[in-house]
This record gives structure tokens, sequence and C-alpha cells, in this order.
């Protein structure tokens, strides 16, 4: 094969971009490198709290399911968040998009300790999946940050 | 034809950018009929805050700046005198619109050549995201 052709593929390995916006919901956390669940629409979620609106649009050879996928997953992490929830797809010839929730699981340490250092404990496991309805808590009431 | 010519190049683009705007709609789903509210509005997902009135639907849809969608639905809710927007749901979409294109070409047979382009339409795919849910109100305590 020419060294032009072998150039040429290698470059086109590169054609495809991955971008990411939000729009915040509440106030975020402390960015961390933790694990981040991505959670398909339909499927049962645990208690949470949602932080951030956010999407991904992936374009060229990023255009697929595992770069948009990871795009929401690093979205979530910069965000202090658990999970992505409710995720969609949509996909092109060219372009894909996803969109979901971020969010942070309402039994989350950094649930209750939102502005302290001590945000980054260690790793818990995500809550159970919800059983019957229980009664409203006190989280469920319009947030403070939710300014004019 | 020349006319002609001149008429498109005007209004594709002015027709492009006004199907790229974010739009917005709603109705009324309640009997209460409130002023535009212009306080704060929350944006809630995936919880209804306790003791809130559903006013009405709203959708909005766009493409570009998530925040402009969801301040375009948050402008609804706004109108229905609600003051907590609630994202039922969020949908991605990929939508084919015809793009103009200009090109430079070859001028054969005339003498200056730098002024020679011919503009054609092509399709382009355009990620959209909708967003679909209420206009809630709820009353200080």
């Amino acid at each position: 094969m020419k060294p032009s052709l072998l150039l040429l593929a290698s470059l086109s390995l590169g054609c495809g971009t991955t971008s990411v916006q939000r729009h915040l919901l509440s106030a975020p956390g402390v960015p961390h490198s933790r694990p981040v669940r991505a959670i398909l629409e339909g499927d049962p979620t645990p208690p949470s709290l949602p932080v951030a609106l956010v999407q991904a649009i992936g374009r060229g050879l990023n255009a697929d399911l595992p770069h948009l996928v990871e795009g929401l997953r690093a979205e979530a992490q910069l965000l202090g968040c658990d999970a992505i929830v409710q995720v969609r797809i949509a996909r092109g010839a060219s372009v894909a998009t996803a969109t979901g929730f971020a969010v942070r699981w309402a039994s989350h340490p950094a649930a209750e300790v939102r502005a302290t250092p001590a945000i980054d404990a260690p790793w818990a496991p995500p809550p159970p999946l919800p059983g019957p309805p229980a009664a409203p808590t006190p989280s469920d009431a319009p947030p403070p940050w939710s300014g004019p | 034809m020349r006319a002609l010519r001149v008429l498109l190049l005007i209004a594709l683009p002015l027709c492009s950018a006004g199907c790229a705007a974010t739009r917005a709609s709603s109705i009324p789903t309640s009997s209460e009929l409130l002023p535009y509210h212009r306080g704060a509005v929350t944006v809630r997902a995936l919880s209804d805050p306790p003791g809130a009135r559903e006013l009405g639907a709203v959708e909005a849809s766009g493409e570009g700046s998530l925040d402009a969608v969801v301040e375009a639905f948050v402008e609804q809710v706004r109108g229905l005198g609600g003051n907590v927007a609630r994202i039922d749901s969020v949908t991605p979409v990929i939508e084919t619109r015809m793009r103009q294109v200009s090109q430079a070409m070859p001028c054969f047979g005339m003498r200056f050549q730098a002024g020679c382009s011919q503009s054609y339409l092509t399709p382009e795919e355009v990620p959209v995201v909708r967003l679909v849910g209420r206009a809630l109100r709820v009353d200080a305590p």
C-alpha cells in the first residue's frame, strides 16, 4: 500500500467529534472520577436528584453509541453526578445524539453534604430499586438555588 | 432566469434561518387562567413538587443551544402563569434539512476568474432536542 493511502487512512480515523452541552437544574457537585451508570429510558431508576439536562452529539466516526454514552458519562463526572438516567438516542447517517438527566443518588452522601470537601467519600454502590411509593421527602421542595 | 436565481440566493438563507429557530407551544389544561408570571421559574425533572397544580401542557424544540430550548419552554410556562416548569420527557431527533453551499468554479471563456461560483443545495443532518412537559403552579407556604 502506498504511504499516501496509509496517511489518508490514519487521518480518516480521526474524523469524528463528540460535543456535550448541559442545562443545570440544580447546584452541581464536585467533579470526580468514579464510575457513572447510564440507565436507558424505561429502565427502573433508583430515587435520585436531577442535577442537569445533558446532551451529547457525535459526528462522523463518533456518531455511535459508545462515544455518546462516554460523552454523557464524562459530563456527569464533571457535575459530580452518579448516573445518567432516561437516556435516549437518535442516530442519523453522519450525526447521532443522546440526551439524559445527570443525577445524584438520593441516598448518596453527596446528596446531603453538598458544599464540603468530604464529598469525595468512597464510592457507595447505587441504592436498591424503589419499592412501593413512599411519603414525599423534604428533598421534594423547590430548590433554594432557583433564583430569579 | 437571473432574477429567479437572485431571489433564490436571498430567500434560501432567510428560510433556513427561520427554520433553525427554537419553537415552542403550550395549551392550557386547567380552567384556572392565570396572568403571565414574571417571577422566578424553577425547572424540574423526574418528580413533581408537592402541592403543585397543573396549568397546561408545554413543548419546545430546537437545535444548537440546549439553554435556548429550555428558555423557550420556560417562557411558555410563564405564559400559562406557572412558576414550575416540569420536564416530562426529552427526545433527541435527527432532522434532515437542505443547506445551501457556495462553491468556486472555473470561469471558462471569461477574462476575470475571481467572481465565478455556483450554489447548490445539499442535505444536512441536524440534531434537535424536543422537550415535553407541563406548567405547574406551587403556591408559597
